[in-house]
């Protein structure tokens, strides 16, 4: 079918020729890691944004006794879920959920971890929208609440779009790490850039040329995200100490990063 | 149109606010004044139930707020507030920040409100500044730009809490002369202030507080000539030199 003796034997030569074999595969792996990570960061943004909110809840004295439980329940929540995926590796996450859920809902491979990726990015976010609305003068909610507004409208149209605004380096920066992160979705089969590429390299028996093909399509995909971010970054004014924060390589950031996947 | 009666609060152990007992007639201007830390602004920020009393009454039009089963997000609708560090909503343009509460809590419809809003910039003289950004303005301008935002609600009450003291002395009185206005118009209103010279020209009385305590309420001819208690004296003599 193919013959191993063909591929030049030096490192350019070999991942030339590889890329260009095989360029429908990699390109079809490239497809869903950005397919996975973007429909995830968006739909994690949300997720944040609901649990952001949860975890804000303030309860103040004067609320009678049933809504003082409502929102400590609803605040432990948030909490547990917060610390449980940002504590625990996604690829375990992918593994545990996937199998799990299997039996039950029967999905597939691709959606489970659009699910799993949204459902860890959501924990991330929920922190990044929380030091958004934390960054915030308390007088913002305080004159929102004295033209009438209720804390849910006050939030909505005051709090949040300034929280998402100003924390949206970070936020952007997520979408940078999850295009990285997908990868370990291998695991469960998913059929990312990660993959295909393994699947390549274990049908030729060139780990070192195919992944460096690999590395180098990562690579030009963060840095495009990257510089498109910066673009609407400065568009949207964001505060100035907060520009350029999403780079992949900022290291300061890394507080907001994943564990271990990077 | 505000009666208070008997109003305690405390932050924790400290006491803010001791048996106050206060009457504001319609269309009367009552300034607050007193040394920082006195419970001036905490008195106000109880009247908007920004801070919730531990005790004692607020009656305002008629129906008495501090009872547990009041609507407050009606009620605030009536009652503007204007804080020192303005507060005007960042993420907005000078015009949205004067339609949103209309929209969101009078359900007025876009147009309504957007020419609501053109009349209230027009009046404090920020009819030319509509579509900029409120980041943009000076300290004077965004203060006249929260006052419009708060005539826009429609309010039978506004309650100013300190609104000169984060602006730069040349623009103090252009936010003077917008709430000296309002007070020609009728409008109730209640004002911390330590802007002694504003006090005496548009005030209807003067309240003096130390202490968390009312210490003397009077005309400000009296107030600020004439003061009783030994406390506002020494206060006075302090602040007139």
């Amino acid at each position: 079918m193919f013959s191993i003796g063909n591929i030049p034997t030096d490192l350019l030569g070999g991942a030339l020729y590889i890329f260009q074999r095989y360029t429908p595969m990699f390109i079809f792996g490239v497809r869903n890691t950005l397919m996975i990570s973007l429909t995830a960061t968006i739909i994690g943004l949300f997720i944040g944004l609901l649990f952001a909110t949860l975890k804000n809840l303030r309860v103040l004295k004067q609320d009678v006794f049933f809504v003082k439980l409502i929102k400590y329940g609803l605040k432990t929540i948030a909490n547990v879920y917060i610390e449980v995926f940002r504590g625990t590796p996604m690829m375990v996450q992918a593994v545990f959920l996937y199998y799990g859920l299997r039996p039950t809902l029967g999905w597939s491979p691709f959606h489970a971890a659009i699910v799993i990726v949204s459902v860890n990015t959501g924990a991330y976010m929920a922190e990044i929208i929380r030091a958004g609305i934390q960054s915030l003068d308390d007088g913002q909610y305080e004159a929102a609440r004295s033209i009438g507004m209720k804390h849910s409208v006050a939030m909505i149209t005051v709090i949040l779009p300034q929280a998402i605004k100003n924390s949206f380096p970070a936020i952007g920066n997520e979408f940078v790490v999850n295009i990285k992160d997908t990868s370990v979705l291998n695991v469960i089969g998913v059929t990312e850039l990660f993959f295909q590429s393994f699947a390549i390299a274990g049908n030729i028996y060139r780990f070192t040329d195919t992944f460096f093909v690999t590395a180098i399509i990562y690579l030009f995909l963060t840095l495009t995200v990257t510089s498109i971010l910066r673009v609407i970054e400065k568009k949207m004014d964001t505060p100035s100490g907060m520009v350029g924060a999403s780079s992949s390589f900022s290291g300061a950031f890394k507080v907001f990063r994943k564990g271990g996947t990077s | 149109m505000i009666t208070i009666r008997h109003l305690n609060k405390a932050f924790d152990t400290n006491i803010v606010l001791s048996d106050i007992n206060l009457d504001v007639a319609e269309k009367e201007v009552v300034c607050l004044i007193g040394a920082s830390g006195s419970g001036k602004s905490t008195l106000l920020r109880c009247v908007n139930m920004l801070e919730i009393p531990d005790g004692g009454q607020i009656i305002v039009d008629g129906e008495e707020i501090t009872d547990s089963k009041f609507d407050i997000n009606k009620y605030r609708t009536k009652v503007g507030m204007i804080f020192q560090q303005f507060n005007l909503f960042n993420h907005l343009s000078v015009i949205s920040n004067c339609t949103i509460g209309q929209e969101k809590v009078l359900k007025r419809s876009k147009e309504q409100a957007k020419q609501i809003a053109l009349e209230n910039l027009k009046k404090v003289g920020m009819g030319d500044f509509i579509n900029q950004s409120v980041k943009t303005l000076s300290g004077g301008q965004k203060q006249r730009v929260a006052i419009a935002r708060a005539l826009c609600m429609n309010p039978k009450v506004l309650l100013l809490d300190e609104p000169t003291s984060a602006l730069d002395p040349e623009m103090v009185g252009e936010v003077l002369d917008v709430i000296k206005q309002l007070a020609l118009e009728g409008l109730t209103m209640l004002v911390v202030t330590h802007e002694m010279s504003f006090a005496k020209e548009v005030a209807d009385r003067v309240i003096f507080m130390d202490q968390g305590v009312v210490c003397e309420m009077d005309t400000p001819s009296n107030i600020f000539t004439n003061p009783k208690n030994d406390r506002t004296k020494a206060f006075l003599s302090r602040i007139l030199r």
